[in-house]
């Protein structure tokens, strides 16, 4: 198992969610980045489902009672097993006893452990994703033991592979949601010329973007939303629903953020700047 | 939003490439009993049709979205288009026999109205000008349609309030909402399945846990559902913790025929 000796500011366990149960209103959760959570696995030749620890802003410290194989990819931090320095993006071999630290963010939020085998916490609807109204615990707490399957020694080939998403991405790319055509075209305009920012109102559910644009007042029948989907209030707060969104909203749909562009912002913090470029879809 | 109960199939149904997994269909975007009756049974063919999708249905939109990325948005509304139209000259023709009165399940969830249990049953009350008595039993008697679930795991929009019931949601929500609340908010009533902030005026209480995660099927209803409350005693109410604690308490469930 692993012990936390410190949990630091948002460390949770994440696979990728619980999608077939968003009927029934369970948020569909899951990695924020989940193409750098799909990376780690991958690195450790894990299922895609195995789940992974989602490092937040600070790292944790964490203390390993047996041999296990891990990887990191997504945010960079400096990496220390012990004293020595660590590499990421490449399968890590760590010994029991020995403690995993984490030094100060150089590059976006969000930094992703996977773990050979996949951490075994308990697994709650088809998720072992750790979610907020569902979960005994939704992140890390100092003391938590985790467990996870053990390692054995021989890893067949050292990969070594850097995730696609973009740490610093200037563009995000969306659809058109589908009140966009309910905006007049100066509201669409400024959606394509403004240069938003990731306000400090940013977590796993929703990043609220500013500046506002100019209010929008129709009202709208509640209808369902997904991770990505960009709504505006009637002030005309951009809100960008994320992986533990509701699964239905009543504020106009006006984009769709591309899969690649939600992972984008997922690494995207508070002062982060950025355009929103629309893309077709047919 | 008006309520267009007149409204009849068959709808123009509007179709909005949503990302590149998923398809929102909409049917005209009010509120009415009609469009949620058809979009519910139009859900179930879609089901059969694309076993692999996840159809999550609210008022009168239907989300669909797929485990992989759609190849052709043309071809596939295409697809639905069709689909639409058959279950359409269907549904047309069995309306003029009986299997238009296909049953649907109507469930009966017990809620203590008593003031330990219903913190703003007064003041809402005091503002809509009823009696305690009277509330409690207009809003016991009517039978509500599940329209969304949504907002929490199991947290239902039920719509069917009678309009002496409509109130405003409270001016500052509450950090803390005790589990099975049951709220009004305009012309929606609605349980709290946990606790969470919410800023809905609670009236009453039910005992029984409606969403439980730890079950394979935590949730019972599904959109187009029929819902009921049942007025219970403080006795009744603590009798049946007793019983949800024990595990032997099952939410009632009866078939509503439709008139």
């Amino acid at each position: 198992m692993i012990k936390v000796l410190k949990a630091g500011l948002y460390s949770s366990i994440q696979d990728l969610g619980r999608s077939p149960l968003q009927p029934i209103g369970v948020p569909m959760g899951g990695a924020m980045d989940r193409e750098s959570a799909l990376n780690a696995n991958a690195l450790l030749e894990n299922a895609p489902e195995a789940a992974v620890l989602e490092i937040t802003m600070t790292g944790p410290v964490l203390a390993f009672t047996e041999n296990a194989w891990v990887a990191f990819s997504g945010a960079i931090f400096p990496i220390y097993l012990d004293q020595n320095k660590v590499t990421m993006n490449t399968p890590l071999w760590i010994k029991a006893g020995q403690e995993l630290r984490f030094g100060t963010l150089e590059k976006g939020v969000r930094l992703y452990m996977a773990i050979k085998g996949g951490f075994l916490s308990d697994i709650l609807l088809g998720s072992r994703s750790m979610q907020a109204y569902l979960s005994p615990m939704i992140k890390l707490e100092k003391g938590m033991e985790l467990l996870h399957a053990t390692g054995e020694k021989d890893q067949a080939v050292i990969l070594e592979k850097k995730s696609n998403t973009p740490l610093d991405a200037k563009k995000i790319h969306a659809f058109q949601g589908p009140e966009f055509r309910n905006l007049d075209v100066s509201q669409q305009r400024e959606i394509s010329q403004q240069t938003f920012q990731v306000s400090n109102l940013n977590n796993r559910m929703a990043y609220q973007l500013l500046p506002t644009i100019s209010p929008f007042e129709k009202s709208q029948l509640t209808g369902p939303v997904l991770p990505g989907t960009v709504q505006i209030t009637p002030a005309g707060n951009l809100m960008v629903l994320m992986r533990e969104a509701q699964t239905t909203g009543g504020y106009p749909r006006i984009l769709q953020l591309t899969a690649e562009s939600i992972n984008a912002l997922a690494q995207l913090k508070t002062g982060d700047t950025f355009r929103i470029k629309i893309l077709p879809l047919n | 939003m008006l309520d267009a109960k007149k409204s009849k199939p068959p709808y123009i149904l509007e179709y909005h490439s949503y990302s590149e997994y998923s398809l929102l269909i909409q049917w005209p975007q009010i509120v009415s009993e009609n469009i949620l009756e058809e979009l519910s049974a139009f859900k179930k063919t879609l089901q059969r049709l694309y076993p692999e999708a996840i159809l999550t249905a609210a008022y009168a939109s239907i989300l669909l979205v797929f485990p992989e990325r759609i190849t052709s948005f043309p071809a596939l509304k295409a697809e639905i288009k069709q689909e639409y139209e058959t279950f359409s000259e269907n549904s047309v023709s069995a309306k003029e026999s009986e299997i238009d009165h296909r049953p649907l399940s109507l469930y009966k969830i017990p809620v203590c109205y008593e003031a330990a249990f219903a913190p703003d049953l007064e003041a809402v009350c005091t503002q809509l000008k009823l009696s305690p008595e009277a509330l409690i039993s207009k809003h016991s008697k009517a039978t509500y349609t599940v329209y969304g679930i949504g907002f929490l795991p199991g947290f239902m929009y039920l719509g069917g309030l009678d309009s002496e019931l409509e109130i405003p949601r409270k001016s500052s929500p509450r950090m803390k909402v005790p589990a099975g609340s049951v709220g009004l908010a305009a012309k929606q009533t609605g349980v709290y399945p946990c606790e969470s902030p919410g800023g809905w005026q609670l009236i009453g209480q039910t005992p029984i846990p409606l969403f439980n995660p730890l079950q394979d099927s935590p949730f019972f209803a599904e959109v187009g559902d029929k819902i009921q409350f049942t007025p219970i005693s403080k006795d009744t109410y603590k009798l049946l913790k007793i019983q949800v604690a024990a595990g032997i308490y099952n939410i009632e469930k009866t078939i509503y025929t439709q008139l």
